[in-house]
């Protein structure tokens, strides 16, 4: 008897191996005291490399990480997800660096973790079975746990990680149970094998376990994309957590459990279409509802920012449903809008951030009054984005909503489409609200605070964040063409 | 065909002036910067008019290249007779707001211009949009502007008003961008193409009650900004561009609803005609209260634009013709009556009719041309209302006679409630101690408001160029919406001349041309096209 040992194919992990090996670096050079200020600019360019690393991959076609079961592939798909969560990863930086030294959290595994955390999500992203899905998920969310609970002097930041924990906890526990009973009724944990289970005549019992595992699934993952009726942490731990661990927490690990999502519902579940079709719909404008309309009484920025998160994890729900094998428009829309989403939401945070770290009271929307005036450039930033998100052209916000909606009329859900666009129109009220406070509303008790905060210059790091996302949903927003491409390219791999 | 794409410059120019008042210093440079290049746009745009040639139909200057390949959008820009004289009345009016309110405007200077530049841009694109996608852009993001333009420079209660005219507006934009997508999507499952091009969308042959539906879409987006009844109670908090606002929505109507959706218009025209009558008296009424000229003014433009709206849907050349002549009548006459009210404020700080009076012997050049306003507004014969509110009725007598004369009453309640605040402005004694010592007009509000006097008397005498340019294009409109059954009406004895020496096509097909898609101009239209983006 020859066991022959898998060949494995390194090159298929290659990014996540650069990922990891980054994060460790960052880590060991942080605990020299005398570098602990440059950890921030290694962050900065070691995830460049890794963007390069991942790049350089695109469009060689899939390769599997081992021939007898694939763990992994590197497709297009997953490679582009790695590129968003890395540039979402890169602002994050750029906005923690004037945030963390304020708030005196300025350590080297701060950035390391956010690293591991980058590396978590690319593993989800390019699973092809359940356990490596599982791996990835767990490093990302115990990276997320420290990182929330960063600040150990602050009570709501610990509040928040320990709500993100409990509640963490459970939904892997979710998962977990989810992962048990598929493989119960298939025999392995590989999305394949799943699929051709659900392919071939099955029995009731199969079907039953089937069907349970994967509505446990979907708890699990509906956790971390904050779907109703499994939101009720996000506010809270995005009010406690560090402004810049909230950008990340609202970008990277909702795009990664929304990449899994497509991968698990577009190509391992379309046999179970019947039932879950119906399930996301009602949960998609649920989640689309609630978000949007108790968005519309928040006064806490960060709280509003939650809520509107929410409602966007409503809409890219949408489109789910137009997935089907012979049309990937429905997933290729949900990866424009992870991108635009991405963009927006760290500038949203990132001057909440910036403004933060220079003292500026910028926890209510009382506290932007008059910032027209007294910061033109950050408010600019924050006007473009507040427009983004609402989805009013020339923003990208708007490319990434048309596009989404447009995948979901040419999937015949024309009923849902309008129910989202009304939901969207109901949203304006709140982000235009802030855009009144920043320039039709001057500060109350300015003088109180407006000399402290007026001599102090906003971080040129942070501002380059913010100015390169705003710029970048201005371009996005008349020139989407070459981003649409790369969306649809990264969809056409996936089964 | 041309050398240069003047179309895009007119587009893009303010734009790059926008661009440019980022480095300006100062109130006054930015000023000059602001008005110099919408000026300038006013050069490129009477260069184009002069080359335009009014016999064609079909759009020209045409520029076009793709843009979004994967959704099969396109830059498509043309001009056409309808869509030239609209963005000819945005050109002229620009330079002369930007000088009118030159020292009306004195907060927040450069911020002003830059967004007033920005609307140029995005109404001159509405205007010149030849694809639906480019169309719905320009339309949508047109709201960023205005919405700073009404919440930081608009009068008390402005960040309300804003919110307000945005919630509204965008409602009616999302029902329409569903449609939109719709359309796009129809025509995709029948010729399998991926194209928002008007002139390929016009062709589609839609289910009766699908078009029904998709007509309602865009109708509720018009309709918010014309602002007809009852979407209309953003207005009166945000007059400043209600003049502006109508503009677009009619462009909209006679450029989209009509030609997409001839079946669903059999059904909603005799509708649209009745509440825009009703709107017609309703504004005409409520104005009529008022004593606040603001808010006078305001409720005046919801009477006008209800006659828009009724020559529109009046389906024939003479409704739409009026239609379009009211509009840029109502620029010169609203916008001037506005901008004239706009400068006795600045002086006297109040919109309150009472606190004026006897102000022909203190200030007598403004009485004279808030005298020329006022008439215009009345529909005198002789000036620029006149021509397009007698067009409309003509086309509304020919479809029911009911609703034109319900119509006509408003000419007369409008007499009233205009003649009324002229009354108390500007007639009677002198009562108010403050009133003496106002200044008159200073030489630069004379010259505006003595360019737009000079429009407002060479539509209302000689409207024959305007009418010219135009009747090749609505002809076209009109076949698209398969329905030229109106013979040419003779013994118009106001009416233009030239509507009866036009070369009306001798009906060849009859009624029965409402059966059935036929399209008779399709095939053409569409090489006609091809050939000019070669």
């Amino acid at each position: 008897m020859n066991t022959a040992l898998p060949t494995i194919d390194l090159y298929a992990v290659m990014p996540q191996i650069v990922l990891v090996s980054a994060a460790t670096v960052v880590l060991i050079v942080g605990l020299f005291e005398r570098f602990r200020k440059g950890s921030p600019y290694l962050s900065l360019l070691l995830l460049a490399v890794s963007g390069v690393v991942a790049v350089n991959q695109l469009g060689r076609g899939p390769v599997a990480f081992s021939d007898v079961s694939p763990m992994m592939v590197m497709d297009d798909f997953s490679l582009v997800a790695t590129l968003v969560f890395i540039a979402g990863a890169l602002l994050t930086v750029l906005i923690s660096i004037s945030y963390a030294e304020a708030r005196s959290i300025d350590r080297g595994e701060y950035y390391a973790l956010l690293i591991y955390a980058v590396s978590g999500m690319s593993m989800m992203a390019a699973s092809t079975d359940l356990f490596t899905f599982f791996l990835g998920l767990e490093v990302l969310s115990i990276s997320l746990y420290v990182l929330i609970g960063f600040e150990q002097r602050d009570a709501g930041s610990n509040e928040g990680a320990l709500k993100y924990f409990l509640l963490g906890a459970f939904a892997s526990g979710f998962i977990l149970y989810g992962m048990a009973l598929l493989y119960g009724a298939s025999g392995s944990t590989e999305y394949e094998v799943i699929a051709k289970t659900l392919g071939a005549e099955r029995s009731d019992t199969v079907n039953l376990l089937l069907l349970g595992g994967l509505g446990l699934l979907l708890v699990g993952i509906g956790f971390k994309i904050s779907m109703v009726p499994f939101h009720a942490w996000t506010p809270d731990v995005y009010q406690g957590a560090p402004t810049p661990v909230a950008a990340f927490l609202s970008t990277g690990s909702k795009a990664a459990a929304f990449v899994v999502l497509i991968r698990l519902l577009g190509s391992v579940f379309p046999g179970l279409q019947m039932e879950w079709i119906p399930l996301i719909s009602v949960l998609a404008v649920l989640t689309i509802a609630v978000g949007n309309v108790v968005a519309l009484v928040q006064t806490n920025l960060k709280r509003l920012l939650a809520y509107s998160s929410i409602a966007h994890a409503g809409y890219m729900l949408l489109p789910l449903m137009a997935v089907s094998p012979d049309s990937q428009d429905g997933s290729a829309s949900i990866v424009f809008y992870l991108i635009v989403y991405t963009a927006m939401n760290v500038g949203a945070f990132g001057v909440l951030a910036v403004l933060a770290a220079r003292g500026a009271p910028c926890a209510t929307l009382d506290d932007l009054a008059g910032l027209g005036s007294r910061r033109p450039l950050v408010a600019a930033v924050m006007a473009v984005v507040m427009f983004s998100l609402a989805g009013i052209p020339p923003t990208a916000g708007f490319m990434a909503k048309f596009y989404l909606f447009r995948a979901l009329v040419y999937g015949g859900y024309v009923e849902l489409a309008v129910i989202g666009l009304l939901f969207s129109g109901v949203s304006l009220y709140y982000y235009l609200r802030v855009v009144v406070y920043m320039y039709m509303r001057s500060a109350v008790d300015a003088p109180a605070e407006a000399p402290a905060e007026a001599a102090g210059r906003l971080s040129y790091s942070g501002m380059t964040a913010l100015c390169l996302s705003a710029l970048a949903l201005l371009a996005v927003g008349v020139f989407p063409s070459e981003l649409l491409q790369l969306a649809e390219r990264a969809v056409m791999t996936l089964p | 065909m041309s050398e240069l794409p003047f179309l895009s410059l007119i587009i893009w120019l303010p734009v790059v002036g926008a661009v440019l008042l980022l480095f300006v210093k100062g109130d006054t440079a930015a000023r000059w910067v602001g008005f110099g290049v919408s000026a300038l746009v006013l050069v490129f745009f009477a260069v184009c008019f002069g080359a335009f040639k009014a016999h064609m139909g079909e759009p020209q200057f045409v520029e076009r290249m793709p843009w979004i390949e994967s959704l099969g959008v396109s830059y498509h820009v043309g001009a056409d007779g309808i869509s030239i004289l609209l963005a000819g009345i945005t050109a002229l009016m620009w330079p002369l707001a930007l000088l009118g309110t030159w020292t009306i405007v004195s907060e927040r200077v450069r911020a002003y211009q830059v967004f007033m530049l920005l609307m140029e841009t995005t109404l001159m694109g509405v205007f010149f949009s030849l694809d639906l996608f480019l169309f719905f852009l320009f339309w949508e993001g047109m709201l960023i502007p205005m919405y700073f333009l009404i919440g930081i420079w608009g009068y008390e209660n402005s960040a309300r008003a804003a919110l307000k005219f945005f919630l509204f507006a965008v409602f009616g934009s999302l029902l329409m961008l569903a449609a939109v997508i719709t359309l796009a999507f129809l025509h995709h499952q029948v010729h399998d193409v991926l194209t928002f091009e008007m002139a390929a969308l016009y062709q589609l042959s839609i289910p009766p009650e699908v078009q029904f539906w998709l007509a309602l879409a865009f109708i509720a987006a018009f309709a918010v900004k014309v602002p007809m009844v009852p979407f209309h109670t953003w207005l009166p908090d945000a007059i400043v561009l209600a003049v502006v606002l109508v503009k677009m929505a009619a462009y909209g109507f006679i450029r989209l609803t009509l030609p997409l959706f001839p079946d669903a218009l059999t059904e909603l025209a005799p509708l649209m005609c009745a509440v825009a009558a009703a709107g017609i008296v309703y504004g005409a009424l409520i104005a009529l209260a008022q004593s606040d000229i603001r808010r006078m003014i305001a409720y005046s433009t919801i009477s006008h634009a209800g006659f828009v709206v009724l020559g529109v849907f009046a389906l024939n050349q003479h409704g739409i013709q009026g239609a379009v002549v009211h509009i840029v009548s109502l620029a010169l006459s609203t916008g001037g009556l506005f901008l004239a009210a706009m400068m006795l404020v600045q002086r006297r700080n109040t919109w309150d009719m009472k606190a004026y009076g006897g102000l022909w012997h203190t200030i007598p050049v403004f009485s004279a041309f808030l005298l020329v306003f006022t008439l215009a507004s009345v529909g005198l014969p002789g000036l620029s209302s006149f021509v397009g509110e007698f067009l409309i009725l003509v086309g509304v007598f020919q479809q029911n006679i009911l609703i034109a004369a319900v119509a006509a009453t408003g000419i007369i309640l409008a007499a009233v409630y205009m003649l009324r605040m002229y009354r108390k402005v500007v007639f009677g004694p002198l009562t108010k101690e403050e009133n003496r010592g106002i200044r008159d007009l200073s030489f630069r509000e004379t010259a505006v408001l003595a360019c737009m006097t000079l429009f407002i008397i060479w539509i209302g005498v000689y409207p024959n160029p305007f009418l010219r340019t135009m009747e090749a294009s609505v002809q076209k409109l009109l076949v698209q919406t398969h329905r030229l059954a109106e013979a040419p009406p003779a013994g118009m004895n106001a009416a233009p001349a030239s509507v009866e020496s036009l070369p009306m096509p001798a009906d060849p097909t009859g009624p029965g041309e409402l059966s059935g898609p036929a399209v008779p101009a399709g095939p053409d239209a569409n090489s006609e096209i091809s050939q000019d983006t070669r």
